[in-house]
């Protein structure tokens, strides 16, 4: 004897704790620690670490997480371009960040902050190969944030290319 | 459509124009503001040479440590001595075709940016090797060849950084040209359309004035006229009442009824009879037009057979047909049809069509009337004569009240001050229908009524009323 109100209760309840369960599951899954060399830091508000309170990442870890690949313009170098690397997005999917802004910090000191709406809008690479070569420092590796500026022309201005970060080292969720 | 003073039109049309020269102007400096301002949106323009400010601190970074390996060989310096060339390396391998440098940089620059990355390239095994096994030995003795290299670096950087401030100052005073011509356009525009819009709003104003004073003088004419023909009716019963006296007793007088009377008295009071009859006569059709033109006549339709108007009317004008020795025929192809019209004004119609016809037919002449069938199902009744006729161009003439002609007053000697036409014209058109005149000089006149087919009853001939 179930009223139909207690029932719907329970269905939204039932969804509710799927729901939870299913995005803790996922964020709580642990991050190896990293075997190669570390190109990638996140550090600040992230549910998901793997050194003290950072999470690190070598080329592998980060390929583990989905290549996806793109061909565009470049604000900074003439001529179209290949890139391969991971999203942005699904990065910080994987390591329950949440925050608004995110600060990208380069090698040689540089520093931008960009709001989590860029990820979530637009598709942002971590851009680990240009023109099929892996990217070395010395080629503005080793990662590079690359955002679609052909597929969404709204891109295309000085704003989002000065957030467009080579020589990518560290992230931080605020 | 009222018409301004030619100059005045002609300096609106000019502003008009001067304003849309203006509007275009306008329209291409801000097309070419908009496209330069997004181009310079688009661009990641470092205009400022901050980029071989780098590559000079980066220089310096990596000799200050290449010095220090030499002092004291550590990891640590080893690690960041890599890490200064590669960022070095990748600078100066993108700055000459990094925007807006390839703009900026003049030869001499391009030509010291390659000279310096070749140079600093040739040390990249070494470095390579550095970075493999973090030892120092290879970096060892590289500080001072590379520093050699040190017045070419400063070189760039201070000269790059002056040829930046050059492309800004030049990109600035073009963006500043741009907004000023903008500006001025704007300007233009702006005093332009206020000037057209103050022609324009004086010549609606004079416009509208024109037009008030138009419609004034209107309604003065149409004033005038209403009390022009109040006046002819209320003239025409004043001046009826003394001639019933007139034409009363002189019929008296003319039969000698209180006793004999000397012949030429009878003639006399015969004389005043008639041009008492014709005066009565005239006043009738005064006042008839000025009913007409109050728009007071109305009419009383009833049913009655064309054919024997059309007989009455003939039988009352045959007297004096005959003493002009007119000879009248009758064509009646109605096959008795009946009308639905205002019998007393019919009657009065054909009469007046007919005193004209014997009035303008020399004696021993013909007169025709017909009565047929037309299109649409209208009839006309037609009166022919074979009279001077009328000449095209006065026709129109004829219609209008006054309007007879003056050449038939000379050449005809009769009476009639031109009121009949007009009054038939009235009276057809309140039947709904209309008068047709066809007339060639010296080939006669025919003039047609036409009543439309809502006025017309068709009837069999044995039902009919024409015995009557």
């Amino acid at each position: 004897m179930t009223k139909p109100t207690s029932a719907v209760a329970t269905f939204m309840f039932a969804i509710v704790f799927l729901v939870t369960m299913g995005y803790s599951t996922y964020a709580a899954e642990p991050l190896a620690p990293p075997e190669g060399p570390v190109i990638l830091t996140v550090e600040g508000s992230i549910s998901v670490t793997n050194a003290g309170k950072t999470a690190q990442f070598d080329r592998d870890m980060l390929m583990a997480i989905g290549v996806h690949s793109m061909t565009s313009s470049n604000p900074f170098e003439p001529g179209i371009h290949t890139f391969e690397g991971v999203l942005l997005s699904d990065v910080l999917n994987r390591i329950g960040a949440t925050g608004a802004t995110l600060t990208a910090k380069a090698l040689d000191g540089y520093e931008i902050d960009l709001p989590m709406a860029d990820p979530q809008t637009y598709p942002v690479m971590l851009a680990h190969t240009w023109n099929d070569k892996i990217m070395r420092v010395r080629n503005k590796g080793p990662l590079w944030m690359i955002y679609p500026i052909d597929q969404f022309p709204e891109l295309n201005v000085e704003k989002y290319s000065s957030r467009s970060v080579w020589q990518l080292i560290s992230l931080n969720v605020r | 459509m009222i018409h301004f003073p030619i100059h005045y039109s002609r300096i609106t049309l000019t502003a008009g124009i001067v304003t849309a020269l203006f509007l275009l102007l306008t329209l291409i400096i801000g097309g070419l503001a908009w496209t330069n301002q997004k181009t310079l949106r688009q661009q990641n323009y470092d205009d400022s040479g901050l980029a071989t400010v780098q590559i000079r601190l980066h220089f310096m970074n990596l000799m200050a440590e290449l010095k220090g390996i030499e002092h004291a060989p550590n990891y640590y310096s080893v690690e960041r001595a890599v890490l200064e060339y590669d960022i070095l390396y990748e600078r100066l391998s993108t700055l000459p075709k990094r925007p807006p440098y390839p703009q900026v940089l003049d030869a001499e620059i391009k030509a010291l940016l390659v000279d310096v990355f070749d140079e600093i390239a040739f040390y990249a095994p070494d470095f390579d090797q550095a970075a493999a096994d973090l030892g120092a030995g290879v970096l060892v003795g590289l500080h001072d060849p590379l520093s050699k290299l040190r017045p070419k670096v400063e070189r760039i950087s201070s000269r790059t950084t002056q040829l930046a401030s050059t492309f800004r100052g030049e990109k600035r005073e073009r963006s500043v040209d741009s907004a000023f011509w903008l500006l001025l356009a704007v300007m233009g525009l702006i005093g332009s359309t206020a000037v057209f819009a103050l022609l324009l709003w004086r010549s609606v104003r004079k416009e509208a004035a024109h037009y008030i004073e138009l419609s004034n003088a209107r309604d003065d004419a149409v004033r005038a006229n209403q009390a022009k023909s109040e006046f002819l009716a209320h003239m025409s019963h004043d001046l009826r009442t003394p001639l019933n006296a007139i034409i009363g007793f002189s019929d008296l007088i003319r039969h000698a009824s209180f006793g004999p009377l000397h012949d030429k008295y009878i003639e006399y009071a015969t004389d005043v009879k008639a041009a008492g009859e014709q005066l009565l006569h005239l006043i009738g059709e005064l006042l008839d037009l000025s009913q007409i033109e109050a728009q007071h006549m109305t009419i009383t339709p009833e049913r009655f057979q064309l054919a024997g108007l059309i007989d009455e009317c003939a039988n009352i004008v045959d007297i004096r047909a005959k003493a002009k020795q007119i000879s009248i025929a009758l064509d009646d192809q109605t096959q008795g049809s009946i009308l639905t019209a205002d019998i007393g004004k019919t009657r009065q119609m054909v009469l007046n069509l007919l005193d004209n016809a014997l009035k303008f037919t020399p004696d021993g002449g013909e007169i025709f009337v017909s009565a047929s069938h037309l299109p649409k199902g209208d009839i006309g009744i037609s009166v022919r004569d074979n009279g001077q006729g009328i000449p095209t161009e006065d026709l129109p003439r004829v219609l209008e009240p006054f309007g007879q002609l003056a050449s038939q007053k000379a050449s005809v000697a009769s009476s009639g001050v031109g009121l009949g036409l007009p009054i038939v014209k009235a009276i057809i058109e309140l039947h709904g229908g209309r008068i047709d005149l066809e007339s060639a000089f010296g080939q006669g006149t025919t003039i047609t009524l036409v009543f439309p087919a809502s006025r017309v009853v068709y009837d069999d001939v044995s039902t009919s009323i024409s015995s009557a």
